[in-house]
C-alpha cells in the first residue's frame, strides 16, 4: 500500500543501506540526511486526515489534521540540521588531518 | 504543588553558557567565564536541597508554558530522577574543578559546551515526555562530540566522528519508536504511556520495544551497540571522558529504566534483557584484558559495568533495581575517579601505555586514591561497588548461568587492573632523567581525586543510610513490590568469596601476560572492524531480538 507512512518508513531504510554499504564519511552523513527525511514523512502521515483542513483556530473545530506530529517534526529538522552542520565541518577537520575522508583509510 | 525550579535547573546553565560565550567574545581575561560556570554549577546544588525536603511528600512537576498534562511540555522530579539529578551536579561540579588545570586552549568554547551539556543531562532527567527525551538526548550528543574533540587532535576526530554516526543513528530509532508510540496511544507524556502501552496489539509492542532497544542501546553501549565508546572515551580530554563515563551513558540507562517500566505484555523481555547485559559485562572485560593503553582499558570497564547495572534492571524485581540504581550512582564515583587517576598518570608521564609508566612511588596521593578506585570497582567489602554488585546477586539468584557469567567478569575486572597497577607502580621503577620532567600535579586536580575517593568510601561503609534515604524510594516505584529480602552487607563467606576472585584475578593476569603476543593479533583484527560492519552487525542483532520475541508471543 503506497502511503506516506509506508514511503517514510522504506525512505528510512534506504538510508540504513546507505550507511552500511558507504565508505565514504560524506555519504555516510548524506545517507543520516535521507533516512531522517523518511523519518519527517513518517510522523506527518501520522496526523495526516482524508479531506482534513488545516489546524488553525476556526470556527467549525471538526476534522483537522493533528498538528502534534507536525510540531514535532519542526523541532527535529532544526536539530537535524544541526546535526548535519556539525558532521560536515568535522569532516573538513578530518580532510585536514587525514588527507582522506574513507573510513577505511584513515589511520 | 508547582515551583518554578525544574525549569530553574534547566535554565540555569543554559544562561550562564550564553553568557560564558559573550564574555570570551568581549574579554581577553580568563578568570571571569571560570567565575561564571562556577557560580551556575553550584547552585544546582541549592535546588536540589530544596526539593530534596519536598519529595518524600509530594510529587514535583512543572507545566512548561501553563499547559497541562498530557498535552503540554511536563518537567517531573521524582526519586530517581532526584538520584540521577544529584550524581550528575556532583560529577559535573568535580570534573569542572579538575578541568580548570587540565584544560589550558580555548576556555570560553569549552566552558560554552560544557555548559550546555549540563543542560542537557539536565533536561534528560527533568523530562516527562518521550519526544523531550530525545531532544535532550540529541543535544548531549551534539555538546559531547564537540567536547570530544578538544582531546588528542587527530584520533579524538576519528572517535567523535564515530560517535556522531551511531548517535544520530539512534536518536532516529529513538523517533521511529516514539513515532509509532503516538500513532497506537495518541500520547507522548511518559505516565500515560506507561498504562496505555499494554492495549497495543502485540506485534506492534515488539517493534516499539526493538527500536527503543536500539536507540538506549546505542547511549548506553550496550553489547553490540557497544562500538563507538572505546573510541570516543579514550580520545576525549580526560574531564570529559570521566563525564562521558560518569553520566552521560547513564542517561542511555534511565531512559532504559523508564522504558522497562513501561507495562509490555509480550513474554521473555526480562530474560532477553538479562542476557544482554550479562554478555555486555563479560564482553566489556575481555575487551579490557587485550589493551595496554589506560584510558582504553578504563572505556572497556565502562561497558562492562553497564552490563552489570542492566543485568540489575532486567530481572523487574525491587531488589534487581534497588541493585541497578545503586550501581549507576557508584559506578559514576569510582569510574569518574579512575579516568582522573589515570588523567594525573598522563599529565605526570606524558604516555598512555601503561608500560612506560613505572613512576614507583613519586606519586603517593594518586596511588591511594587509584587503590580505592580499584577496591570499588572490583567489588571488595568495605568500597561501594560490593554493595551493589551483592544487591544484583541476590536478585538474580535464580539464573546461575547468568552469576557465573558475572563472576567472570568481576575476575577479569581484578585482573585488568592489576596489570595497572602493576606496570604502573610496582614494577622497578625508570631511573630518574636527574629530576628534569619533575611534573607536579596541580592541586585542584588532586581534590577533585581526593572528593570523589571519599565518596567511593561514604557509599561502601554506610549503605543502609543511603539505601534507605534514596535508592530503594525509587526502586519501590519501578519495581512496584514493597517488599525487599534483608541484605546483610558485611558477612565473612562473602568477604572471603571476594578474595578468591581477586586471586583468580591475579591468575587470569599471568595468563594474560604469557599469551601476549597472541592477544596483540587478536587485537589489531577487532580493531580492523569499520563502523559500517558494526552497524550491520547491529541491525542483525535488533532483527534477531525481534524474531526471538516473535516466535515466543503466543507460548
Amino acid at each position: 500500500m503506497i502511503n506516506g507512512i509506508n514511503i517514510g518508513l522504506v525512505l528510512f531504510l534506504i538510508g540504513l543501506y546507505g550507511i552500511i554499504t558507504n565508505k565514504n564519511l560524506i555519504k555516510i552523513i548524506m545517507s543520516l540526511g535521507i533516512s531522517s527525511n523518511g523519518i519527517v514523512l513518517f510522523f506527518n502521515s501520522l496526523g495526516y486526515v482524508q479531506g482534513g483542513i488545516p489546524p488553525i483556530l476556526t470556527e467549525s473545530s471538526v476534522n483537522f489534521v493533528d498538528p502534534v506530529p507536525q510540531a514535532l517534526m519542526l523541532t527535529m529538522i532544526v536539530i537535524n540540521l544541526c546535526d548535519t552542520a556539525l558532521a560536515l565541518a568535522i569532516i573538513v577537520w578530518i580532510y585536514k588531518k587525514f588527507g582522506t575522508v574513507n573510513i577505511e583509510e584513515m589511520t | 504543588m508547582i515551583t518554578p525550579i525544574p525549569i530553574l535547573l534547566l535554565i540555569t546553565p543554559l544562561l550562564a553558557a550564553i553568557v560564558v560565550s559573550i564574555v570570551n567574545t568581549l574579554s581577553k581575561t580568563k578568570i571571569l567565564q571560570k567565575i561564571i560556570a562556577a557560580i551556575s554549577l553550584v547552585l544546582p546544588f541549592f535546588y536540589l536541597s530544596i526539593i530534596f525536603q519536598r519529595i518524600s511528600t509530594e510529587s514535583i512537576s512543572y507545566n512548561v508554558g501553563g499547559w497541562e498534562k498530557p498535552f503540554g511540555i511536563t518537567l517531573v522530579i521524582d526519586e530517581l530522577s532526584f538520584i540521577l539529578l544529584l550524581i550528575s551536579s556532583i560529577l559535573v561540579f568535580v570534573t569542572f574543578i579538575y578541568s580548570l588545570q587540565n584544560i589550558k586552549q580555548d576556555t570560553g568554547k569549552f566552558y560554552f559546551f560544557f555548559l550546555l551539556l549540563t543542560t542537557a543531562l539536565n533536561g534528560i532527567f527533568l523530562s516527562g515526555d518521550l519526544f523531550n527525551i530525545y531532544i535532550f538526548f540529541d543535544l548531549t550528543i551534539i555538546s559531547s562530540f564537540i567536547l570530544i574533540t578538544f582531546g588528542d587532535k587527530k584520533y579524538a576526530l576519528k572517535g567523535s566522528i564515530k560517535y556522531l554516526i551511531l548517535g544520530t543513528l539512534a536518536s532516529l530509532f529513538l523517533l521511529l519508536g516514539i513515532g509509532f508510540v503516538y500513532a497506537e496511544t495518541g500520547v507522548l507524556n511518559l505516565e500515560y504511556v506507561q498504562h496505555r502501552i499494554s492495549l497495543i496489539d502485540v506485534q506492534t509492542q515488539i517493534v516499539i520495544f526493538v527500536f527503543f532497544l536500539a536507540a538506549v542501546g546505542i547511549k548506553a553501549a550496550i553489547i553490540p551497540f557497544h562500538t563507538w565508546l572505546v573510541d570516543a572515551h579514550s580520545t576525549a580530554p580526560v574531564p570529559i571522558s570521566a563525564l562521558l563515563s560518569g553520566i552521560i551513558v547513564k542517561s542511555g540507562v534511565y531512559v532504559f529504566i523508564r522504558i522497562s517500566s513501561f507495562e509490555f505484555s509480550f513474554p521473555k523481555m526480562n530474560e532477553v534483557i538479562i542476557m544482554l547485559g550479562a554478555i555486555t559485562a563479560v564482553g566489556g572485560v575481555i575487551g579490557a584484558l587485550m589493551q595496554w593503553d589506560i584510558k582504553r582499558i578504563t572505556a572497556n570497564h565502562t561497558i562492562s559495568q553497564i552490563g552489570f547495572i542492566i543485568v540489575g534492571i532486567g530481572t523487574g524485581s525491587t531488589i534487581g533495581f534497588a541493585g541497578g540504581i545503586y550501581h549507576i550512582v557508584n559506578h559514576a564515583f569510582f569510574k569518574a575517579l579512575l579516568f582522573l587517576c589515570a588523567g594525573a598518570l598522563i599529565y605526570k608521564t606524558g604516555s598512555k601505555d601503561i608500560r612506560d609508566y613505572r613512576i614507583g612511588w613519586t606519586m603517593p596521593i594518586t596511588f591511594i586514591v587509584y587503590v580505592i578506585g580499584i577496591l570499588s570497582i572490583s567489588g571488595i567489602t568495605p568500597f561501594n561497588g560490593s554493595v551493589s554488585k551483592k544487591l544484583i546477586e541476590t536478585a538474580i539468584h535464580s539464573y546461575p548461568g547468568i552469576s557465573i557469567m558475572l563472576l567472570f567478569a568481576s575476575v577479569g575486572t581484578v585482573a585488568s587492573f592489576s596489570k595497572i597497577l602493576y606496570y604502573a607502580f610496582f614494577k622497578h621503577p625508570k631511573d630518574k632523567n636527574n629530576g628534569k620532567d619533575e611534573k607536579k600535579v596541580p592541586f585542584t586536580m588532586l581534590v577533585s581525586m581526593i572528593v570523589l575517593a571519599v565518596f567511593c568510601l561514604a557509599l561502601g561503609i554506610i549503605p543502609q543510610v543511603w539505601l534507605d534515604g534514596f535508592i530503594l524510594p525509587a526502586s519501590y516505584l519501578l519495581g512496584g513490590v514493597n517488599l525487599i529480602q534483608q541484605v546483610s552487607f558485611i558477612e565473612p563467606l562473602s568477604i572471603l568469596k571476594e578474595w578468591i576472585i581477586v586471586g583468580g584475578g591475579l591468575v587470569l593476569l599471568f595468563l594474560i601476560i604469557s599469551f601476549s603476543t597472541m592477544v596483540d593479533s587478536l587485537r589489531t583484527k577487532i580493531s580492523k572492524i569499520t563502523v559500517n560492519q558494526s552497524i550491520l552487525f547491529m541491525i542483525i542483532t535488533l532483527i534477531l531480538i525481534s524474531m526471538i520475541f516473535d516466535s515466543l508471543k503466543y507460548v
